[in-house]
């Protein structure tokens, strides 16, 4: 019997349409509540160690909300989310990249992020920049990057950052073919080690290679 | 639960946000460090034609640039730690609402990030002080030890003002005004002791107050007061423990509400 490693229960989660962003509105909302728009009604979920998870659906269906209860960026109105182990979230490439710096500031900063030691970072850093394939601009500003390079950059750190679950959100729409194959290479080497994956995206995945899939309306 | 790991993570964010912060700063600017000496020297200078030509404030034989500065040293860290404090969870908020870690590592980086503007303003305090009036006494080094009080005081504050501004963007305006109003009713371009008696409570409200009359009355009068040093205590312990409890009430809805 496997273990489970993250079990979601009865989670609904709701968003302001419109954010009380000045005090005058937010004294309005007294007067009258702002409409909340239900992302997830009372959803339940399981899923086991080692697990390829898909989650399709159309767009604000919920999948990005979904993936970010899990990472708990943010928390639910209702329900309880249970994770084990080191959760990595891949919900967009280059979020908290600062393009003044170098490419291996960045790699320190978001490694740090991330929750990887110092001692540990150095000793990826070369893996990092190695699958990236940016080595010969590594040590100049992110700005002059190309958005592709950025992504591979992002994609690089969050699969070498050790994770036990590892969420990734449509990040397959970037990058060039290339990139992509070597993406889905160690996607699979993550599977031989048993790491669980969650895939958020509108692309049918190989289903030999999904273990689970989860549609979401 | 405080556990080990979480701390050296929070530790490690710390370190790499505060110099993340110092290394942007000055990467599109072309004096650069310069900047940190060349500030209070400027702002020094208007003042001092200002409030020491002009309105010709008295300061007991001490010459009103360096009385001025003496006051900068912990307005600047203040005012300017909370100003950028205060929006930093709003410039990060692609890493708020898209990666996972403890926030309040923001602010209190950019808070971090002032203190060796803090030492260089002190370190030119002591030496412009000691220059004026030709004899230098290592004592004066004792001055560091406000920073505890100062930096617990603007953390507290710090926190919550970038708390609030991520909600409601008006917070920003608002700790504008205020902090026009603090810095008058803070004794930086006057003497603690030309303000009237019936006012004496905001002085004893008012650590930064409380921290540069210490400055002072050390430098000029060669007098150590511990009496203003505890007072400034209590109350900058009350901000950053509000700071801090305020924080970790809301620090979960922030990805959602910013």
């Amino acid at each position: 019997m496997k273990q489970t490693v993250i079990e979601i229960k009865n989670v609904t989660k709701q968003y302001y349409l419109e954010k009380p962003r000045t005090l005058k509105k937010w004294f309005k909302t007294f007067l009258s509540p702002f409409d909340k728009f239900t992302v997830l009604k009372n959803f339940s979920l399981k899923i086991k160690k080692g697990e390829f998870v898909l989650i399709t659906g159309p767009n604000g269906s919920g999948k990005t909300t979904l993936l970010k209860l899990i990472a708990g960026i943010t928390e639910p109105d209702a329900g309880e989310i249970k994770t084990i182990g080191r959760v990595v979230p891949l919900i967009e490439l280059g979020a908290g990249f600062n393009f003044d710096l170098t490419g291996v500031e960045n790699i320190l900063i978001n490694a740090a992020i991330l929750g990887i030691s110092k001692s540990k970072i150095k000793k990826i850093m070369p893996k990092i920049i190695r699958f990236s394939g940016i080595k010969e601009f590594i040590n100049i500003p992110l700005k002059r990057y190309s958005t592709g390079m950025v992504s591979r950059l992002a994609f690089s750190i969050g699969i070498h950052s050790d994770p036990d679950l590892l969420l990734i959100d449509e990040v397959f729409a970037v990058g060039d073919e290339e990139f992509k194959k070597k993406a889905f290479a160690k996607l699979n080497e993550l599977k031989s080690k048993k790491i669980t994956v969650i895939i958020s995206s509108h692309f049918n995945f190989d289903s030999n290679f999904i273990d689970k899939k989860i549609v979401i309306s | 639960m405080i556990n080990l790991d979480n701390l050296r993570h929070y530790f490690q964010l710390l370190e790499v946000f505060t110099m993340r912060e110092i290394k942007s700063r000055y990467k599109a600017s072309l004096l650069g460090p310069v900047w940190i000496v060349l500030y209070p020297l400027l702002s020094a200078v208007i003042l001092n034609f200002i409030f020491g030509k002009f309105i010709n404030i008295k300061t007991e034989g001490v010459p009103y640039f360096i009385f001025v500065l003496s006051g900068l040293v912990v307005w600047n860290f203040f005012q300017q730690g909370v100003d950028l404090a205060k929006n930093s969870l709003i410039w990060d908020r692609e890493l708020i609402t898209k990666t996972s870690f403890p926030t309040s590592t923001l602010p209190v980086a950019f808070i971090i990030s002032k203190i060796p503007d803090f030492l260089v303003y002190l370190i030119l305090l002591l030496l412009l002080y000691t220059l004026f009036s030709y004899h230098a006494n290592f004592s004066y080094v004792i001055t560091l030890i406000i920073l505890l009080p100062l930096f617990l005081f603007t953390t507290g504050i710090a926190l919550i003002s970038s708390l609030a501004n991520s909600v409601f963007r008006d917070f920003g305006k608002i700790v504008e005004f205020v902090f026009m109003i603090l810095f008058y009713a803070t004794p930086v371009i006057y003497p603690e002791s030309i303000i009237p008696s019936q006012y004496k409570i905001i002085f004893h409200l008012n650590p930064l107050a409380q921290l540069i009359t210490l400055i002072r009355s050390l430098l000029f009068k060669g007098d150590f007061r511990l009496d203003l040093y505890l007072l400034s205590f209590p109350i900058s312990l009350i901000a950053f423990l509000l700071g801090v409890v305020l924080y970790r009430k809301f620090s979960k809805k922030i990805a959602d509400l910013i």
